[in-house]
């Protein structure tokens, strides 16, 4: 759909016509222009030009938000994500239930592909760890960039998940 | 835990357990039995140390508990040393001798994938990652292709030996 910087301005369509038409008015009254009168002009274009590119900025946006075709969409797709996430967090845990190597555990496919899914996917690791538990520190540290738990609390799964539960709510994630 | 004290389990249940656990263990003799529900507190490793609040593995990043100043690889000479740490040795038989505790290491290659302890009963108790801990009559039952095969016994003097004062 354009925008409304993709249409043209019903006034002005071009900017030799921005040029010309007050020229032309001139020359109809018999008056010659005048070099500053020209530079005049061009900036008044100029601003004419930026002001039209808010005002589609703003329309695309308003058009945006009130289309409800395009929140419809927006909340399928946030749909199609966390059902991705939930797949692949059955995967995970079914694909690892018997294993006790914490390497093998984060390096499972699935697991290596939610750590992929990035960011957005930690609303959802957060969730997941408070209503169900589960090793996902490996995965939260390499989103992250952060490790909220101390040395010594290393292997202590309560206080592990505690203190990522924590810093998750800190950081607007829970 | 651990105990071998039957779970409150319907029979259903008990048996859609006891499907899901011969069906990655196909070595498992119908004997074996649940000793205790799902955690992912411990594991094998920290079931075999007799530790359940932690989670054992030598990982890089640290995330895992591993005895201090011991190598975090996961060669089972590493293992070993671990274990040293507790007073386990290395020994050849993994039956049951008065007196001493035993735990057993299985490996693919040189990757340790697991650990079982021997009970002072000689049958044996393995922890199945976050999964079940199972008791089961022989070391070898627990030999499945994602835990390879038994590859060193340990052994240590046992700390529940109940000491019989001089002089009486």
């Amino acid at each position: 759909m354009p925008t409304l910087i993709d249409r043209p301005c019903e006034e002005h369509p071009s900017i030799q016509d921005w040029l010309h038409k007050p020229a032309d008015k001139l020359r109809r009254t018999g008056y010659e222009i005048r070099h500053d009168s020209q530079r005049r002009t061009r900036q008044g274009y100029a601003k004419c030009l930026a002001k039209r590119r808010i005002m589609g900025t703003v329309w695309t946006l308003a058009r945006d938000l009130a289309s409800s075709d395009v929140v419809a969409a927006r909340a399928h797709e946030a749909q199609v994500f966390e059902n991705r996430f939930r797949e692949l967090v059955g995967r995970w845990r079914e694909e690892t239930r018997s294993i006790s190597s914490t390497s093998d555990r984060a390096l499972h496919p699935a697991y290596q592909d939610i750590i992929g899914m990035g960011e957005r996917a930690l609303p959802l690791l957060f969730r997941e760890m408070e209503q169900r538990g589960g090793h996902w520190f490996w995965a939260l540290r390499h989103i992250t960039h952060e490790n909220p738990v101390p040395p010594e609390d290393a292997g202590k799964i309560q206080r592990m998940t505690e203190a990522w539960l924590r810093w998750g709510r800190e950081h607007r994630y829970l | 835990m651990g105990t071998g004290a039957p779970l409150p389990l319907t029979p259903h249940e008990m048996q859609t357990v006891r499907s899901a656990i011969k069906s990655e263990f196909h070595n498992l003799a119908d004997s074996f039995q649940l000793t205790s529900w799902p955690t992912e507190q411990y594991n094998c490793i920290a079931w075999a140390a007799e530790d359940q609040g932690r989670w054992w593995w030598p990982d890089i990043d640290g995330e895992s508990f591993w005895p201090q100043g011991i190598e975090r690889n996961e060669t089972i000479l590493d293992f070993i040393t671990a274990f040293r740490t507790l007073g386990y040795e290395t020994c050849e038989s993994h039956d049951l001798e008065i007196g001493y505790e035993k735990v057993a290491i299985f490996a693919i290659g040189d990757r340790v994938k697991h650990m079982g302890r021997q009970l002072s009963s000689g049958a044996w108790t393995s922890k199945l990652g976050p999964w079940w801990d199972v008791g089961h009559d022989s070391v070898d039952e627990i030999e499945a292709p994602h835990y390879g095969r038994r590859v060193q016994i340990l052994k240590r003097t046992s700390l529940n030996i109940s000491i019989i004062p001089s002089g009486t």
